[in-house]
């Protein structure tokens, strides 16, 4: 017999989460700037592709906004993208171990492993792009 | 009751590639284009009108740079739906959701069209 | 020199009598070997019978005793008061559940939950005993060892800002469990338990805050566990429309 059908009704309260709970715990907060990120992550690609629509306008236009971004405010907002795309970026390969086990045959990698592999991997990848675009002609 | 959702793995897997490259590729990125060059770190030629043009036209770097700037947006659509879920707004879900992943989309279709069509 | 004590503010809550929770303060003796569960025993025992609060093994094994203790999901039988001594310790019921009473709260809504991602051995045939027992190889033990350490007492659905939130999130214990069986060598459940898994109220509303794993007294990482269904299911997925005939819906 389900005694829930013979039980009297129960007066339960029921606590309403406030829209802000991220402001109460350092944990939160740092889950939601983790995820704030991703809009300097966008902002950066739209101003890219911007400078790419430019590109194809001609030099004048283009060489202009090369000039621009010489401004403070634009100055400014590549330093706060930047600080916020390195955060992405140590978050992000922070958590890889956790998504994905690595596995050799009956070998598996210790977590700390994975994550100084992509760790390494990223520098890599970093320095040759910076080394494509710095001396190339 | 529950149903297996058909279509988030699509959106999962768009915002785990992105995010993948968003954190392999973007900071080295930012770093260039928008603080050494600027800031007169390096010459500013490397990322000159005369270069650019030329890099442009090897299909190889039009594949890089729409590897680095598609993916990302779905990156960033993912987690700006979720924030705002998570930041209290959850009625007229499906309209949010269509506004990330179609300003996604809207963004793919740009950079294509640029890289394809324009240069 | 009088004896130390150490205040605890309890959250009361007697729908009798009143519409809201309130705190109510209790001084009493400290001791530094006793754990929240021994503080709340003296305060039922010698100064307010009416406290109520579940608990059971207090030993950290059975899952009935959690409450938030300054604000911090915990089990009462395996928090120190001496981490705390001599601030106050304030004592409410796991957040994110409806209270029933004082410390008590109504866990209905995970008992369904976890009665839908099906935590038990699934198979297509059940070998008859005659066969003997399925043998399962110490490797194939260790898969899934972590995520069965589970022990429902729900700290991580008090953790969880989503299910918080969201009250049709299937939540991290539930899944974690799901991905439990999903990794026994015995199980063949898996397509049957996807469907609640990959439902919109299953692993797709997890975005990976990660406090319940922080939480889990037991170590098992929910999170975990959460992202690699993902994983699996967004490879299955992707494999299934190049292949569509090779997985079942």
């Amino acid at each position: 017999m389900n005694h829930r059908s013979v039980a009297p009704e129960r007066k339960l309260y029921r606590p309403v989460m406030k829209w802000t709970w991220w402001l109460k715990k350092k944990s939160y907060l740092f889950f939601m700037v983790r995820e704030l990120t991703s809009v300097f992550v966008a902002a950066f690609i739209l101003l890219y592709a911007y400078e790419l629509f430019l590109l194809s306008k001609g030099p004048q236009v283009y060489d202009l906004f090369q000039e621009s971004l010489r401004s403070p405010v634009f100055l400014l907002f590549y330093v706060v993208a930047f600080l916020f795309a390195l955060f992405h970026t140590f978050t992000w390969f922070g958590v890889l171990s956790k998504v994905q086990v690595v596995r050799l045959g009956k070998w598996t990698a210790p977590p700390a492993l994975v994550t100084g592999s992509v760790l390494a991997g990223w520098v890599v990848v970093s320095i040759g792009v910076g080394w494509f675009f710095l001396t190339r002609h | 009751m529950y149903k297996k959702d058909r279509t988030e793995p699509f959106w999962w897997g768009m915002f785990s590639a992105g995010g993948m490259v968003a954190a392999l590729l973007v900071p080295v990125h930012i770093l260039i284009d928008g603080l050494a060059v600027p800031l007169g770190l390096v010459d500013s030629e490397i990322l000159g009108y005369e270069r650019m043009r030329e890099l442009l036209t090897h299909p190889l770097f039009k594949l890089y740079l729409f590897v680095l700037l598609v993916p990302p947006l779905y990156h960033a659509a993912h987690r700006v739906r979720f924030s705002l879920y998570e930041l209290g707004m959850r009625e007229f879900r499906i309209s949010m959701d269509v506004l990330c992943y179609g300003a996604a989309v809207a963004g793919t279709i740009g950079v294509a069209y640029l890289l394809l069509k324009v240069f | 020199m009088s004896d130390p004590t150490i205040t605890l503010s309890v959250t009361r809550y007697r729908p009798e009598q009143e519409d809201e929770p309130v705190f109510q303060e209790y001084e009493i003796p400290y001791q530094d070997d006793w754990v929240v569960l021994d503080a709340l025993n003296y305060v039922k025992d010698y100064v307010d019978g009416s406290v109520s609060y579940r608990w059971s093994c207090r030993m950290g094994v059975c899952g009935s005793c959690g409450v938030m203790v300054n604000g911090v999901p915990k089990l009462t039988c395996s928090t120190f008061l001496r981490d705390y001594y001599p601030g106050a310790i304030r004592i409410e019921p796991m957040a994110n559940f409806p209270i029933v009473r004082d410390l008590v709260v109504d866990l209905d809504d995970f008992m369904e939950k976890l009665t839908a991602v099906k935590p038990w051995i699934i198979r297509d045939e059940e070998k008859p005993l005659s066969e003997g027992e399925y043998l399962q190889s110490p490797d194939e033990l260790k898969e899934y060892k972590q995520f069965s350490m589970c022990i429902n007492c729900t700290l991580c659905y008090a953790a969880c800002p989503v299910y918080g939130l969201e009250d049709g999130f299937i939540g991290p214990a539930a899944l974690a469990l799901a991905h439990r069986y999903n990794l026994d060598s015995r199980d063949k459940g898996q397509d049957e338990r996807a469907h609640v898994i990959a439902s919109s109220e299953g692993i797709w509303e997890c975005t990976f805050i990660g406090e319940c794993s922080v939480v889990c007294p037991k170590g098992v990482d929910p999170a975990a566990a959460i992202q690699r269904t993902k994983v699996a299911t967004t490879k299955d997925w992707f494999k299934s429309l190049v292949m569509p005939k090779g997985k079942s819906a």
